[in-house]
């Protein structure tokens, strides 16, 4: 075992490898700077043949792909989850927040469902619409160059529909919809509800020469060997690493916390190095979280030498203002569907079509909208296939149970034609929605762990009441009948706990007023001016779109900002 | 897509969506005794794609015998009682059922108790019924009877159904992943995927079989996959030139 001990000092030292860490790292490595990532997973690349699940059958898996060790499954690429061993977190009595997180190079971008969607003009002043939550302290226009350049480094298809609020992109054209696609459109559009190709960063055309082409296997959560999808190792530190950049990989390394000089400038990066148990020091003229919102709240609110609340905390915002986006969804049974011809329609992982946000919620009982993904199709079979058999028995009039010839011919029948469709949306940032360090744990690294007080408020329930009318008028234009039980008041209409959607923002968030915001609107520190967050911490308000492409947009104009301000000795 | 279910739920039908369910926790089940010397566990296919802790915990279960061999042969007669072989397939204990189920006994402890006592049920009722403790000896149309006994679950879905039942319920569920997981299982179901290939659209015969057509509109944006090597080029207003 030999451990790699920091020696020098580096230009950046950068926490986490995930969308924001990856893409700061790339940014400020090809601008020459010396570059160190902490990561607290091991390396990965998508391309190593003795990692890959990509191509693997079910059978490959003694649990033929269930979900009892990986939340996704035998075949996801995430390493972690909701719950991991050794790293806990606790929730206050009635709350209950979900923590995803992936320990690997690359973060949770290996496994994502690569839905790759701009948060549009109206989405970065809410506020002044509805008089909820805050705005951001930067527009639509100050990151739309970003955007672009995102769009054609990364690749995303997509389509240029000139909707208000969905902006355009630099899209290559998208794959066609599959069967039960079809039967989404028509049925949507029946109820007056907008379909369009989804946007999502899998390359069905090339982009340089170094990226593989979508060969549609539909198995993107495995993370692409070709990368013809987007993951953070893949498409930002190793090409980076490739054009020359210097940047040193420091993995199985958790970080605990930041080091300062007690005047207000960070110094380093204090971890535990996993092979050893041994806590390191790693030393950065900047430092920069990119840790994940949580986990950078969690790091700066463990950085306090004075118990002072946490690092740059005055405002005392840091852990507040968590927000997940909403989800909630319904199933249902195509009859017209059993029988199907056979042929292959994995396409790309996921979706092929989807409805951006269609309402006007001055007109609607709740503020913010959502979108929502179909899905459906004769997947690979893998574990649970033949789980809802009897359920769908019921729905064709066949008594539940049976076995024999008549129940395999039946599940011959069945195949291909269950549906589904999820809506996801924008939930308000609450003050009393936060987290904090829980004086009373530590996880096996000694770090002290966070304890979340997170709880839904009825904007979002009747988001999801909502979804949940919409969603059943749908499935019936769609000739399905309804396999899931529709939400109700009594389990807030189906509305998943949050951080099950995840898509964590808000712990760190930016603004121009110190006593209110942790960082400016370029990601720095107010208090630490060598400080900076490229992860969703720093949203003040999510939208009702996933948010990775925004946080590789910030990162890359953060990223802008710390080496012009490197060059102006602003920073030293 | 949901991120994690109840088994109540899974039980009622989240598995036809493929999504998968969630153990309640990652504790290793009770029947495992501690860490084993790395030399006695069983080495096993798929294992490099695991991560240690992973590894060490599969290879944990791998090594863990649950079934006796009465009650493995037990489910594998009852498998092919399930999913019989027919024109489109072998018997489902053939593809490996019982050796899956045993495999999740030990991942999901949860099975243990009614997959156990439904077993031991099974005795008591063939002797009961017909004089013999083991199930498997017994005739066919004895066998048959106790099936239809067990194997439908009542009008009412609300009902909760008695231990028998869900024993049997949940061993179909099992048995028709295991086979139709398996090679032979989804050779049988005609999935067509996991192979590089070129999703240019549903066929024209299915389209027409469903009465659904692609919108003319929406199909001349899609990929045209004679570009796909093109190194894509935009002008300066999001148009793709290529």
């Amino acid at each position: 075992m030999q451990i790699k001990k920091p020696t020098k000092e580096y230009d950046a030292v950068i926490v986490g490898s995930g969308a924001g860490g990856g893409m700061t790292a790339k940014i400020l490595a090809e601008s020459g700077l010396s570059v160190a990532i902490v990561e607290a997973g091991p390396f990965f690349d998508p391309a190593d043949p003795a990692t890959k699940t990509q191509m693997r059958w079910s059978h490959e898996s003694p649990r033929r792909g269930a979900a009892t060790v990986r939340p996704f499954g035998d075949f996801d690429t995430a390493y972690g989850g909701w719950e991991i061993e050794g790293e806990p977190y606790t929730n206050e009595e009635g709350s209950e927040f979900s923590w995803f997180r992936s320990r690997m190079l690359g973060g949770r971008t290996n496994h994502w469902g690569r839905i790759s969607l701009r948060f549009g003009p109206d989405d970065f002043h809410r506020k002044d619409i509805d008089g909820l939550g805050a705005n951001w302290p930067i527009t639509y226009e100050d990151v739309s160059p970003y955007y672009d350049k995102v769009d054609k480094l990364i690749g995303v298809f997509g389509t240029n529909e000139g909707l208000p609020n969905d902006p355009d992109g630099y899209f290559l054209p998208p794959p066609k919809p599959r069967l039960h696609e079809l039967y989404s459109i028509k049925g949507a559009r029946a109820s007056g509800v907008p379909v369009y190709p989804s946007r999502m960063s899998m390359l069905t055309k090339r982009i340089n020469e170094d990226r593989g082409v979508c060969f549609y296997c539909g198995q993107c959560s495995r993370s692409c060997a070709v990368y013809a999808d987007f993951s953070a190792g893949s498409c930002l530190i190793f090409p980076a690493q490739k054009n020359g950049g210097q940047i040193d990989l420091f993995v199985n390394c958790m970080a605990k916390s930041v080091e300062t000089d007690g005047q207000g400038k960070a110094t380093a990066v204090s971890y535990v190095n996993k092979e050893d148990r041994r806590e390191y020091q790693i030393r950065g003229k900047v430092i920069v979280l990119a840790a994940s919102a949580c986990s950078t709240a969690r790091i700066l609110l463990n950085s306090n030498e004075k118990d002072s609340g946490g690092l740059g905390n005055s405002s005392g915002v840091i852990g507040r203002y968590v927000h997940d986006s909403t989800g909630a969804g319904m199933m249902g049974f195509i009859p017209a569907l059993m029988d199907r011809d056979k042929y292959n329609e994995d396409g790309v992982g996921g979706l092929h079509v989807y409805s951006p946000w269609w309402g006007d919620n001055k007109k609607l009982d709740f503020p913010r909208g959502y979108h929502i993904e179909y899905w459906g199709g004769m997947g690979m079979p893998s574990y649970g296939f033949g789980f809802g058999h009897t359920a769908i028995q019921r729905e064709l009039g066949i008594r539940p149970g049976g076995y024999g010839k008549k129940l395999k011919d039946e599940a011959r029948r069945m195949y291909g034609a269950v549906v589904g469709m999820a809506g996801r949306g924008e939930s308000v940032a609450m003050y009393d929605n936060y987290c904090e360090i829980d004086p009373h744990q530590v996880d096996e690294w000694g770090i002290p762990v966070l304890r979340f007080n997170y709880t839904w408020s009825d904007y979002e329930r009747r988001q999801a009441s909502h979804m949940q009318d919409t969603f059943e008028e749908i499935l019936t234009n769609m000739g399905a009948t309804i396999l899931s039980k529709k939400g109700t008041a009594e389990n807030d209409y189906g509305l998943l706990a949050p951080g099950k959607i995840i898509h964590e923002v808000g712990t760190v968030r930016m603004g121009d007023d110190p006593k209110t915001s942790a960082t400016n609107s370029f990601g720095r520190m107010h208090e630490v001016k060598n400080l900076y967050v490229t992860d969703a911490g720093t949203f003040p308000a999510q939208a009702d779109k996933n948010p990775t492409w925004t946080i590789m947009a910030l990162a890359w104009r953060t990223s802008d900002h710390i080496v012009s301000e490197l060059k102006k000795m602003n920073i030293r | 897509m949901d991120r994690r279910e109840s088994l109540k739920n899974l039980l009622i039908g989240a598995a036809a969506t493929g999504a998968l369910f969630k153990a309640t926790g990652c504790e290793d089940p009770a029947v495992i005794s501690g860490d084993q010397p790395d030399t006695a566990l069983k080495s096993y296919a798929f294992e490099g794609t695991r991560t240690d802790w992973e590894k060490q915990r599969d290879a944990r279960m791998h090594a863990v015998d649950f079934f006796n061999d009465g009650e493995r042969k037990t489910l594998d007669v009852l498998a092919d009682l399930i999913l019989p072989e027919d024109e489109g397939g072998p018997a489902a204990s053939t593809t490996g059922t019982t050796e899956f189920i045993e495999f999740m006994a030990n991942d999901y402890p949860a099975f243990q108790l009614p997959l156990r006592g439904g077993l031991s049920w099974l005795s008591g009722e063939s002797l009961d019924r017909f004089g013999n403790n083991d199930f498997t000896q017994l005739t066919a149309p004895q066998q048959t009877a106790i099936l239809d006994d067990i194997a439908y679950l009542p009008d009412d879905k609300e009902e909760i159904l008695s231990a028998p039942v869900a024993f049997f319920d949940l061993l179909r569920k099992l048995v028709q992943t295991g086979y139709f997981t398996s090679k032979e299982g989804i050779k049988d179901l005609g999935y067509q995927g996991n192979q590089p290939n070129l999703w240019d659209g549903v066929p024209e015969e299915v389209l027409a079989k469903h009465d659904v057509d692609y919108d003319p509109e929406w199909l001349a944006k899609c990929i045209d996959h004679e570009t796909r090597d093109e190194v894509a080029r935009w002008d300066d207003n999001m148009n793709l030139l290529n």
